[in-house]
């Protein structure tokens, strides 16, 4: 039939094309990437870009306003951008080549973006790299170049019920062994579950790989050329995520969506979970100002190593095709300032990523965010490589499956190294 | 001589009767979540998401509907929506409708090709083309902009794949006639299928609203600034967070973007009970 | 025929010029919006692209058939197919059914809520998903309202979505829910066509209410049913939205959909692969639309 020897003859010439444009890899100009030239201290001017997500987004804008009264020929226009697929929206930018100045990222996302060569690394001498919690700078640094400036923070601490804790007799735990026996203790009080933790949802390996940190794991080497997974320690802290649920102190069915686990907790089903500073927000919510009196904080309990936790947050980047690049910057720089740190604290909550902001008053009179204070002292963010949102996934399948009895920890690592290897590390 | 027999005290309900009950116990059914979703808009955030949960509310509020109102660019966003939504329900029954009418009634060379051509397009998922889409529609400068927001969908192929089906349906000798009396395809087009397409063309009004109005990943891509954006970005903006999404505004959210939908078919609907009065199609 | 050959190929020639006037505006767009996509995820489907190249997307290499080869050897990828080749093949013909059976309820002469009927019907489909799903959630609980109805009639209901052999059936139920209405609307515009002057005649001659359905309205309502198969299966087939929302493609990649897979893909920056993906499944639309075509075919 002519149609169809017409469309095949089309597909065949499409590949047949396709093959001879020459279209193949170019050898990749290996090599340190050069930062751009230095900011001055001269004050900004122009029209700056920004996009930011979520309330961020919405509440940024108040914040510039201070900005723009000190660079008076600088208007900073904020875009706020949904969380929802928000990294999809940079790609397209990205492509095109049509990006604004500078953007929000979050800072588990920001490898991906590096690796699409849309960001410019951040200039020397821009910021005092030391200022920042640790955990939270060294997620700015990707293939030897630093591509973001650290904005705020966030880090998980042990959320549980103070009352029932009272009732038990039991202070909050400290190494792993007090919390086994602190979990049975709330479930001694009616709680059905000591613990809760997530079980194969998107975004698990924020629950797990602590586990691997605080037996002392590092899951990469030290050039961050491959991954190391198969170790003892690795071993010992997936051993001790397992150990949640054969133990009969966490439900196997963990929770899956956002907003499952607080009226669980008010209700007195689950006895304590570890998740960040928006809980306060999301329990008043849930239980009422008056529920807050029952709610405990405390720094996670330390394994064989150190109790280190996760951090996240978000960064701040400026794109390769920013117009106004001087600008941007300027403005990047200006909101890495402790002063503003703070400024930002007391509009949006956000816990500011520069250590020095933690002294002022605003920050040092609240007991509950001393804790997460405290907690960021000792906190990492994934490895700093292109390729973890997929390998943070496979951390998630294999989780759910020891989680679910559907493998054994020494198989699961086995299975994650194997397929990390394959994957590779993108360096 | 007759007797009359004793009146039945029991009488087997209609078939009509049945058919009501039957009808009014599955609305109940599928109406159920629907319903928690409309009581759910007037509960706080705290009482939507309680374990157990309560289908009345205990502390009604009308704060979630004042909030969302309250954010700046709200009407802008409805705006847009409504824009974009009834730019493309035009460009869709015209088009569509024109092209389907070619393809279902004219015999013309290269219609095969064509047909295979529609039917090719309609089964390539969207998040397989909105990347190369993106820099297209970039590249010829219409990011940003209604152009751009409207320009890919102003014509589909499903809606063509429609078209062409219920215009295939009418009968051929109505055609014949008409041209025997002379009418030129332009005129029988107008004259004579639209009118007959009513039922199609409402069915395609809906569709086509419908996509639009629920689009979120194209006008979340295509827009640069906050002002391009329409209702499920902005909804997805207010009330879905990294760590957390407000359920309050995202059920006061989902009731306003409901409304206009329901209503849009309120309306084709009853163009459709004129549609089918006596057309004595067949 | 008294017209000259001569005659009929410029008449033809006229109606194919009007023809394709007629299509033009959906070519011009086809061409300007359409073409270009298409044939790009095509070609990227081919290559190693990944979210790295996306600047200089010239300067990938071509792999052939490497990435679709590389999908049928990943676990999770085949699980994704049979899971969606599950819910198409028991989602669809339920929902035809469904939506079929109320159109014709709808269509049979009741007079009073019309309207009321068909909009209530119709809600589902326009409801955001996020919307409901917290409550579908709460109704596919160990303790919610699907097991307590199960438990009247002396069923103990499974962990709905956290069981990994009842997951499906759960979202199965949730999408036929969402989705009848539009077959629902479609099948009443058909039956709407179908002049009442045949199923009086049908009665005259003594046909019952369900042979004067099999004869005449059934065989009547092939287009339509066509129509509805085809949107169905292409709506089913890119299954997305329900496992994003409710389960997260689990527990256990039992509600992973090849939808979902692609979109995972395009999330860790694997173009070429996601695009790969895509294509396997538009294949599957194609033939089973083939199919549906074929059975379907209108015998007038």
């Amino acid at each position: 039939m002519a149609r169809k020897t017409g469309l095949a003859a089309l597909a065949g010439g499409v590949l047949v094309a396709l093959a001879l444009t020459g279209c193949g890899r170019a050898d990749s100009t290996g090599g340190d990437v050069k930062a751009g030239a230095a900011i001055d201290d001269s004050p900004a001017i122009g029209t700056i870009n920004v996009w930011a997500m979520g309330t961020e987004g919405e509440l940024l804008p108040d914040l510039v306003a201070e900005f723009e009264e000190q660079n008076p020929d600088a208007d900073v226009k904020v875009t706020a951008v949904p969380w929802q697929d928000y990294a999809k929206k940079i790609e397209t930018a990205v492509a095109s080549g049509s990006t604004p100045d500078a953007t929000m990222i979050g800072s588990s996302d920001l490898a991906s973006f590096v690796a699409g060569g849309g960001l410019d690394p951040v200039p020397d001498e821009l910021v005092d790299d030391s200022s920042f919690f640790a955990g939270a700078q060294s997620s700015t640094e990707i293939d030897g170049a630093t591509y973001a400036v650290p904005w705020y923070v966030e880090t998980r601490v042990l959320f549980y019920r103070a009352d029932l804790a009272k009732a038990a007799g039991v202070a909050a735990p400290t190494t792993w062994d007090e919390f086994d026996e602190f979990a049975k203790a709330l479930q001694g009080e009616g709680a059905e579950w000591g613990f809760s933790s997530a079980t194969g949802a998107p975004y698990t390996w924020q629950g797990v790989l602590p586990y691997m940190w605080q037996a002392g794991a590092q899951l990469t080497d030290d050039g961050l050329k491959d991954f190391t997974f198969d170790t003892p320690e690795a071993l010992e802290g997936l051993e001790r995520y397992q150990s949640l649920f054969t133990s009969g102190v966490a439900s196997q069915n963990g929770p899956v969506n956002l907003g499952e686990i607080e009226p669980q907790f008010v209700s007195g089903e689950v006895g304590s979970f570890i998740s960040g500073p928006w809980e306060m927000g999301l329990l008043t919510q849930a239980g009422g100002e008056d529920f807050l009196a029952n709610v405990g904080l405390a720094p996670i309990p330390a394994g064989p190593d150190a109790n280190t936790s996760y951090i996240g947050g978000s960064h701040f980047s400026v794109f390769k095709d920013a117009k106004n690049r001087d600008g941007a910057w300027k403005l990047v720089r200006w909101l890495s300032d402790a002063g503003t740190q703070e400024a930002w604290f007391e509009l949006s909550g956000d816990l500011p990523a520069v250590q020095s902001a933690w002294e002022g008053d605003a920050l040092a009179s609240d007991p509950n965010l001393a804790v997460f204070g405290e907690q960021l002292q000792n906190a990492q963010n994934a490895p700093a490589v292109t390729s973890w949102t997929q390998v943070g996934a496979l951390v998630d399948s294999e989780a759910e499956k020891v989680a679910k009895g559907v493998s054994t920890p020494e198989d699961a690592l086995a299975a994650i190294q194997s397929a990390a290897e394959k994957i590779g590390t993108g360096e | 001589m007759t007797i009359a027999a004793p009146r039945r005290t029991f009488r087997r309900p209609s078939p009509r009767a049945l058919i009501y009950i039957l009808l009014s116990l599955g609305l109940v059914i599928t109406l159920a979540p629907f319903a928690w979703m409309l009581l759910g808009s007037i509960k706080p955030t705290g009482e939507i998401l309680a374990n157990p949960n309560q289908w009345l509310p205990e502390n009604p509020t009308l704060s979630n509907f004042t909030d969302l109102l309250a954010k700046q660019n709200f009407g802008l966003y409805f705006f847009n929506s409504v824009l974009v939504a009834v730019a493309c329900v035009i460009g869709n029954l015209l088009f569509c409708s024109m092209a389907g009418y070619a393809l279902a009634k004219i015999d013309f060379a290269g219609k095969k090709l064509l047909f295979s051509l529609v039917l090719l397009m309609l089964v390539v998922p969207g998040i397989a083309t909105f990347v190369p889409l993106f820099v297209q529609v970039s590249n010829l400068g219409m990011a940003n902009s209604y152009i751009g927001l409207i320009l890919p969908y102003v014509v589909t192929p499903l809606g063509v794949f429609l078209m062409r089906q219920f215009i295939g349906e009418i009968p051929d000798s109505l055609l014949e006639a008409a041209r025997i009396d002379g009418a030129g395809e332009v005129r029988i087009f107008f004259r004579l299928i639209l009118p007959l397409s009513g039922p199609a063309l409402a069915t395609l009004a809906i569709l086509t609203f419908l996509a639009q109005w629920n689009n979120f990943l194209w006008p979340l891509v295509i827009a640069q600034t906050d002002d391009m954006y329409t209702l499920p970005v902005a909804l997805a903006l207010f009330a879905v967070g990294a760590n957390g999404t407000n359920y309050g505004l995202l059920l006061a959210g989902s009731v306003v973007v409901v409304l206009p939908m329901i209503l849009v078919f309120l309306f084709l609907q009853r163009y459709f009970i004129q549609g089918i009065a006596s057309t004595g199609i067949k | 025929m008294t017209r000259s050959p001569h005659r009929r190929d410029r008449a033809r020639a006229r109606r194919t010029l009007i023809a394709w006037l007629f299509c033009s505006p959906f070519l011009f767009f086809f061409l300007l919006f359409g073409l270009w996509p298409v044939l790009a995820s095509l070609l990227m489907s081919f290559t190693d692209i990944t979210s790295r190249d996306l600047r200089t997307p010239f300067n990938v290499g071509f792999v052939g058939l490497q990435n679709y080869l590389t999908l049928f050897s990943d676990d999770t990828f085949v699980r994704s197919v049979l899971n969606t080749l599950y819910f198409v093949v028991v989602g669809i013909p339920l929902t035809m059914i469904v939506s079929l059976a109320i159109a014709v309820a709808l269509n049979s002469g009741i007079t009073r809520l019309k309207a009321v009927f068909r909009v209530g019907y119709f809600a589902p489909v326009v409801t955001s998903i996020i919307a409901i799903a917290v409550v579908w959630r709460y109704m596919y609980q160990d303790d919610g309202l699907f097991n307590a109805a199960l438990a009247v009639l002396g069923i103990d209901g499974p962990d709905w979505l956290n069981d990994p052999a009842w997951a499906m059936p759960a979202l199965i139920i949730m999408a036929v829910w969402r989705n009848f209405g539009i077959p629902m609307v479609i099948f009443l515009a058909g039956l709407q066509a179908i002049p009442t002057e045949l199923h009086e005649a049908a009665s005259v001659d003594g046909a019952g209410k369900w042979r004067s359905f099999r004869s005449i309205t059934l065989p009547l309502l092939r287009p339509t049913t066509l129509v509805v198969a085809v949107l169905l299966s292409i709506a089913y087939l890119q299954f997305f939205e329900e496992p994003f929302v409710m389960t997260g493609g689990g527990p256990l990649d039992s509600t992973t959909s090849i939808g979902y897979y692609a979109y995972d893909q395009f999330g860790f920056g694997l173009y070429g692969i996601a695009s790969a993906a895509s294509y396997v499944l538009v294949l599957v639309i194609a033939l089973l639309s083939f199919l549906q075509f074929r059975l379907f075919r209108s015998r007038s």
